[in-house]
Order: C-alpha cells, then structure tokens, then sequence
C-alpha cells in the first residue's frame, strides 16, 4: 500500500435506536480505488457521510492527509469530492448552471471555469446537452453531471456512494472507465457499491456487513480465502438435481443461479466424477464445469460462517 | 463576495422558474391589496333605515329629510305598520327611527318631544356608529327648532345655540378616510408574509433535495449562505413595495406626505429582519410543508392581530402588549403611517428605525448560528 491518507480509526456512529457504523478501521492509500462493498443497510452510506465531512460520527477518529475531520472539517473542505446516492444537484438549473455554480463556490476564476467545463462536457459526454434542465437528464446523464460538478474543482479524494445504482448498464461501463481515467491522474477514489462486478475493479475492496468490515484485501486476495472450488452444473429437472446434491457430503454449499446451480466442494476435480455417478439415471446432467471462485462466492461464505476467516477479521 | 454572487444568481434562478413562487410574489400582494383595500373599509356609511313617520306633519317630514339626505343612512323604507321588530330581526333595516305621532303638537307647544331610535346592536361597529349619527342628527334638528322657536318669539342669540362651538380640525387624514390608514399598513403586512412564507422554503428545500449536502462540504460559510439568499428577496421585496405605493398613492389615492427614500430606507431594514426570521424558521424545520405553515404563522396573525394593523395595541391586555413589542410590522407601522401620512422625517420616527435595526440584526445573526450547527 502507498502511505494512506485516509486513516479510520475504530468509528462508531449511532442513529436513533441503530448503531449505524460499528466500530470499522480502515486504511486507505493515495491513488487507490478503495471499494465499499456489501449488502443495503450494511451502514455503507453512512461512513462515506462521515468520511465527507457531513455526518459526524459518535466516536472514533478519522483523519485525512493527517488531518482530523471530526474536530476540523473545515481542513479538508474544498479539496474533497462527494457524490451522493441520490441525485442532489439543482433540478431547476441546467447542466451549465449546475457547473458554473460548482465552480463559482469554489472560487475558480472565470478562465479556469470556461476551460474546465469545456473537458468536462466532453469528459461526461453531455456536450450536447449543456442548455436542458438536470432534472430531464436521464439517471445515467444525471449522475454523470453530479460528477463533472464534483469534479470542476479537481478534488483530490472523491467519495462516491453507489453512483451508478439505478444506472443501465452501459453507463455503468462508461461510469467506471471515467473512473479508471481519474485514478490515472492520480485522484484517489472511496466508492461504495452493491455490485460485485464494480468490486472487481477496485484496488482494495473491504466488505461491509451490519455496520462491521468483515474483510479488508485486494479482490485476488479476498478471492484465494476462498478455501473451497466451484463446480457449476445445469440438470434437469432442477429442484429433483438440487434435493439429491443437497444430501452429498462432499459438497459444502449449493446455490441457485437460475438455471445453474453453483456447488461449493473441498476438491473440484475429484466432485465432478462423483456427481456424474450420483447423479446418472436420476437427473438429466446437461453439462458441468469447474469455475474460478469469484468474490461473490467469497462474500457468501464470509457471511454464512458468520465470523469470516480467521485472521482476514478487522 | 466571490461566493455570495453565486448563490444570488442561482436563488433567483430558482424564483424565476417556479411559477408558483413567481405566482406567490406577483399576484398574492396585489390580490391582497385590492381585497383588503375594498373589504376592509372602516369607513361606516349606507346604513340601512326605516322611518316610522307616525306624525306625518311639516316637523316630522324635516327630520326625515335630515337623515335621508345626511349620507350616512339609506332610507330603505317608510312603512305605515310599525312593523320594526320584524324588519330589525330580519336584518332587512339596522336602524328604526320612530317618530310618536303629536311630535309637532309637542314641539310648537313647548313641550319635550321624542324621538325613538332603535339601533341593531349585533354588530357594535355598526351601532356605534349608527348611535353617534342619529345622535347628531336629532341634536342639531333640536338646536334649529329652538332657534326658530326663539327667533319667533323676538329673540335673537348672536352667538347662537349651544353657545360653545368645538372647532375640531383633523390632521394628518382630514376626511377620515380609513383607506389611508390601511393601505400603508397593509404594506407592513404583506411585506412580511411574503418574504417570510417564500423564504421560507429555500433552506429546507436545499435539505431535503440534498443540494445541502453540496454546500456543506464546500468552502461555503453560513454567513455568505444567508445573505447570498436574503438579497435576491430583498430586490424582489423592493418592486413589490413600489408596486404597492404606486396602485396605493394612484388607485386609492392615499396622499404620501414624507420621503420616499426614506420609505424605502426602512422597508430594506424591515424584510432583512422578516426574511432573516424566514431562514431561522427554515433552518429549524425539515420539510416544506412545515416550514411554510410555521412562517404564516409567525407572520400573517401577529402582523394582523398584534402589530396595530387594525386593532390598536394601546386597548390590548398588557400580555398581548408586550409580545406586541415582538413584532416587527409593529414598528414598520409606525414608520409607514408617519411618512405616508404625517411627512415626518428619521428625526421623529427614529425609535421605531432603531428598533426594526435590532430586529434584523437578531434574525440574521440567529439564522446564520444555527445554520453553523448545521454545516459544522
């Protein structure tokens, strides 16, 4: 790891009757894309609140380049990007407005704003679109421009919580590779996300579950915990397949994937021999296959054995 | 400055495109000022009466004359039945003047005459007004006879009767027009529920689309937030009050005596002060809907009740009295109706100016520290 600018250091925050955040540290180093991953509720949002200055936590302490923001917020201000969840930029206003806004509170001067905003436009592909009022944008143009006016004074640390929930696809990809752009300029990145495949791509990726982190590691580390293999079969019919594996024991785990189940063996190559046996004459095996483990698999074992595995815990 | 410029232009942004708060600051003053202008006349005449004229003599006939032809009764009806129960309990006539018959048998023989006046005291406001009228009336006709009668008998009294005459000369509004005093006052009124009730909605509507957030973690401080939102109000507040004075001074004809800009002086001072309440109102509330029914509150009825709109504080039990002594458009009301009205200048008017200062000074200050509890 670089030297970490962002230092979290056992933050507990408390709502009414909830405790939100319980307790997490978390290092996080200069130009990573550090990944919040895990289920709603989990008190993602939460820390990305406090890390942003907005929320302030019950106990623990968070520093930012050395600075701590819990007693002076007012040192990381203006140097820190956030980009909500939901969509917080003016409705009323069009993209233009929205950018010329960002850039006047920041205090950029009229040739830095001209040029700035020309790149972005063009960087958010929404140059076509700089006369239309934010809130007709599409959600995948709308969290694009929440960027471009997070980004119009060039932040050092972006915080982005879920931006590309309720997103399409496509703009999920475009989202993500303006995002790899950023890291290549060395602007460190703090994003939350629900979705595996964007856990993948991030440097670090610390798994949130009940307002704990049950793993902190680099997706090909979280990936080789994995202890077990994954063998990936489809049969027919399904449930009859389902009820038989259910009763092997030799296989740990069985998941439904529509019209895949995803088995969790000690041996993957040794399984696949036995359940053509067990299951020949029984079910019709249309095919079986020997897959990589992914973080998802990974996640779900970390939360089926409640604890995770030994040594990973923070 | 740097920063408040910015805030400026995207509040008015946002006012220009809302066309309910356009609709709110264009047409709820001018509405209100026409309504109230008309409506709320205090000026009591066309009072409905009947006449029982059950002399039907030369003397009996004057004193009808005398009512019918004073403005302030409309002779509705002169029935033959004495029928003014019904009429008075229908509500058909207010006032009952009954003449006895022998009235002019009385008054040529020197003897006391009555005249009866039934008065319909459900509305006090009316009676009142409708007792002192015929009071009048009756009193002056008397003051004739007796003069007549006297004159008929070889006396002249040069000085005439009664020998006390009250020179009463009015100033300030010597017709007694009650729309001059409620125009300006209205103006202290709307001023402050229409700064206050749209201002309102600007803080908390940054709260709970989230744009708040935008501004938290930026170099933005409360102080600039405030002000960067009270001044687009203030510029709109200013063409209200000119479009306010301009159908008052040409519509309703109400004279304006003193200085303009001293009006205008004040009237800035005077919805800093509203609109700064406005803010704290909108910094302590979490939706829209609260907000707004919170700033009609604190606005609309105590600038309608307590301020000396209509009812003059001096009557009031002293606790209303004294949290009279809260409310701005109390103070606004001074000054409007002094310069409307009387000319006088800062010279006279200056406790009331020094006050509406305190009053901004608090709101804004009280609006940008609990803003900071907020940002911080």
């Amino acid at each position: 790891m670089h030297k970490p600018i962002i230092e979290i250091e056992n933050l507990i925050v408390d709502f009414p009757g909830v405790r939100a955040v319980d307790g997490i540290s978390i290092k996080v180093g200069e130009g990573e894309i550090f990944g919040l991953v895990g289920p709603d509720g989990a008190g993602k949002t939460t820390t990305i609140r406090v890390l942003s200055t907005i929320l302030k936590p019950a106990l623990g302490s968070v520093k930012i380049w050395g600075n701590d923001i819990v007693l002076n917020p007012r040192s990381v201000r203006g140097k820190i990007g956030y980009m909500s969840q939901k969509f917080n930029l003016y409705g009323d206003l069009t993209v233009e407005e929205n950018l010329r806004f960002f850039a006047d509170i920041y205090g950029l001067s009229d040739d830095e704003r001209a040029k700035r905003t020309k790149e972005l436009l063009h960087f958010a592909r929404l140059e076509n679109f700089t006369d239309r009022r934010a809130e007709f944008l599409s959600g995948g143009m709308k969290q694009k421009l929440a960027l471009a006016c997070t980004l119009i004074y060039e932040p050092k640390i972006l915080f982005l919580d879920e931006p590309t929930t309720g997103v399409d696809p496509v703009s999920r990809r475009e989202f993500w590779a303006i995002l790899s752009e950023l890291r290549s300029r060395g602007v460190t990145l703090f994003v939350s996300t629900p979705y595996m495949d964007e856990a993948e791509r991030c440097s670090t990726v610390a798994f949130m579950d009940g307002g704990k982190i049950r793993i902190c590691d680099s997706p090909r580390s979280i990936k080789a915990s994995f202890s077990g293999e994954i063998v990936e079969l489809t049969a027919k019919p399904q449930h009859e397949a389902r009820r038989i594996i259910g009763g092997l024991s030799y296989v740990r785990d069985v998941e439904v994937y529509g019209e895949r189940l995803q088995l969790t063996v000690a041996r993957a190559a040794e399984a696949v021999e036995r359940l053509k046996q067990d299951l020949s004459g029984k079910v019709e095996l249309a095919s079986v296959a020997i897959k990589n483990p992914t973080m998802e698999s990974a996640f779900i074992e970390l939360i089926k054995e409640g604890t995770g595995v030994q040594g990973m815990i923070i | 400055m740097k920063i408040i410029r910015p805030i400026m232009r995207k509040e008015f942004i946002h006012i220009l495109r809302d066309p309910r708060t356009l609709g709110i600051i264009l047409f709820l003053p001018l509405f209100q000022l026409l309504m109230f202008g008309y409506a709320l006349s205090l000026d009591i005449n066309h009072i409905r009466t009947a006449i029982y004229d059950n002399d039907k003599t030369a003397s009996s006939r004057r004193l009808a004359e005398n009512f019918s032809s004073s403005g302030y009764f409309d002779v509705v009806a002169r029935p033959n039945r004495n029928d003014f129960t019904q009429r008075l309990d229908s509500g058909k006539v207010k006032v009952a003047i009954v003449i006895p018959k022998g009235f002019e048998k009385k008054i040529d023989s020197d003897d006391k005459a009555t005249v009866q006046v039934l008065v319909d005291g459900s509305d006090p406001n009316f009676a009142r007004v409708g007792v002192a009228y015929s009071s009048m009336i009756i009193s002056r006709f008397s003051t004739k006879v007796t003069t007549e009668s006297l004159y008929r008998r070889g006396i002249v009294i040069r000085q005439g009767i009664p020998p006390i005459d009250a020179q009463v000369r009015v100033w300030y509004n010597p017709d007694l027009r009650s729309v001059n005093y409620i125009v300006p006052g209205l103006m202290a009124l709307i001023m402050m529920t229409v700064t206050t009730i749209n201002i309102s909605v600007a803080l908390v509507r940054e709260k709970e689309r989230g744009t708040l957030e935008n501004l938290i973690i930026s170099p933005v401080r409360s102080g600039q937030l405030i002000i960067g939102k009270i001044i687009p109000y203030v510029i709109i507040a200013f063409f209200e009050a000119a479009l306010i004075t301009g159908v008052g001074t040409l519509w309703f004809n109400v004279p304006m005596q003193g200085s303009l800009l001293l009006l205008f002086g004040c009237l800035v001072i005077y919805v800093t002060g509203t609109l700064g309440m406005g803010l704290l109102i909108s910094a302590v509330t979490d939706s829209q809907q609260v907000a707004s029914f919170g700033a009609f509150m604190a606005t609309f009825l105590p600038a309608f009740l307590l301020s000396g709109f209509v009812f003059p504080i001096s009557s009031m039990p002293w606790v209303l009295r004294l949290i009279s002594y809260l409310v701005p458009a109390r103070y606004f009301l001074v000054v409007i109706r002094g310069i409307f009205l009387k000319g006088v200048g800062a010279g006279v008017l200056w406790p009331d100016i020094v006050a509406l200062i305190i009053f901004a000074t608090l709101m804004v200050t009280l609006a940008s520290l609990r803003l900071r509890r907020s940002l911080a």
